[in-house]
């Protein structure tokens, strides 16, 4: 078989061949897409909105967080000495108390947020 | 690009686009959902391609990764069905039929080149660019379909 002849059945198909049920309505995809376009176009717009919220707020949470722990750091240096007499007895040194109370802060808060972050089941 | 000229647009370049689709992934259930997330795909992308010919070429060139995503996620090669329209009357019916029956027992990489060289003219460069292979393959896969599909036909002409 030649070139000419497969061009020629080929064509044939594309050409002649037609199904019986019409085409899908053109408008119901061009308004897909509009509607698609639009929606895409107002999240970046409220993204946009939102940035300097977003950044304000993970700042507002950073200086909440350094506070919390120079707090409790200040807290350990006015510590009443028979209160670390008291830890010491327990076995427990008041650096270790406290590097634990500094870890525990910002855990807390990871927890906190992940806890209100996380999608209802 | 305005409804309007969507439309005129669509009007104009969906039942060939309807033929290659079906024609490649013969499972006619598919081929209008295909048909239209192709053109779907086309609007978002907001092709600002000159002639129309160009942008028929990127709508084939979409409908072929379409297919591929749809084999890869379904990974139903295997199991093609065949359900063929009813081929039109009239002479040389037999011998199209008979390309066609072959076309559909190549791979679907085959039928995609066969379809694209011999139905819709493309040349070898606009073939390489809508399969997004490399060009200078494109002549020794071409090659290679036809002499397949040339060899089904022979075996089918020595089975009857």
């Amino acid at each position: 078989m030649k070139d000419d002849e497969l061009t020629e059945i080929f064509r044939h198909s594309r050409d002649e061949e037609r199904w019986p049920e019409p085409l899908p309505a053109p408008a119901a995809i061009w308004w897909r897409a509009r509607a698609a376009d639009l929606l895409a176009g107002e999240i970046r717009q409220r993204e946009r909105k939102i940035r300097p919220l977003a950044v304000a707020r993970g700042l507002a949470s950073l200086a909440a967080l350094v506070a919390a722990e120079l707090g409790i750091l200040e807290g350990f240096f006015r510590l009443p000495e028979e209160f670390g007499k008291t830890l010491t007895a327990a076995g427990l040194s008041p650096w270790t108390v406290t590097l634990l109370i500094l870890a525990a802060v910002p855990t807390a808060a990871l927890i906190y947020r992940l806890r209100r972050e996380a999608p209802a089941a | 690009m305005d409804e309007p000229e969507f439309e005129a647009f669509y009007r104009a370049t969906a039942e060939r686009l309807r033929v290659y689709l079906y024609r490649v992934c013969r499972e006619r259930r598919i081929v209008d959902d295909l048909l239209q997330e192709t053109y779907y795909r086309f609007l978002r992308s907001r092709f600002a391609g000159g002639s129309e010919e160009d942008r028929m070429r990127y709508l084939f060139r979409i409908a072929t990764n379409l297919l591929k995503d749809h084999w890869a996620a379904a990974k139903r090669s295997a199991e093609l069905t065949s359900e063929l329209p009813d081929p039109p009357a009239g002479e040389g019916m037999a011998i199209r039929l008979d390309v066609h029956s072959a076309l559909g027992a190549l791979r679907a990489a085959d039928r995609e080149m066969l379809w694209l060289a011999y139905a819709e003219g493309c040349s070898h460069a606009e073939i390489a660019e809508i399969l997004e292979v490399k060009a200078a393959s494109v002549r020794v896969l071409l090659f290679r379909a036809r002499a397949r599909l040339l060899e089904l036909l022979r075996r089918k002409g020595g089975e009857s």
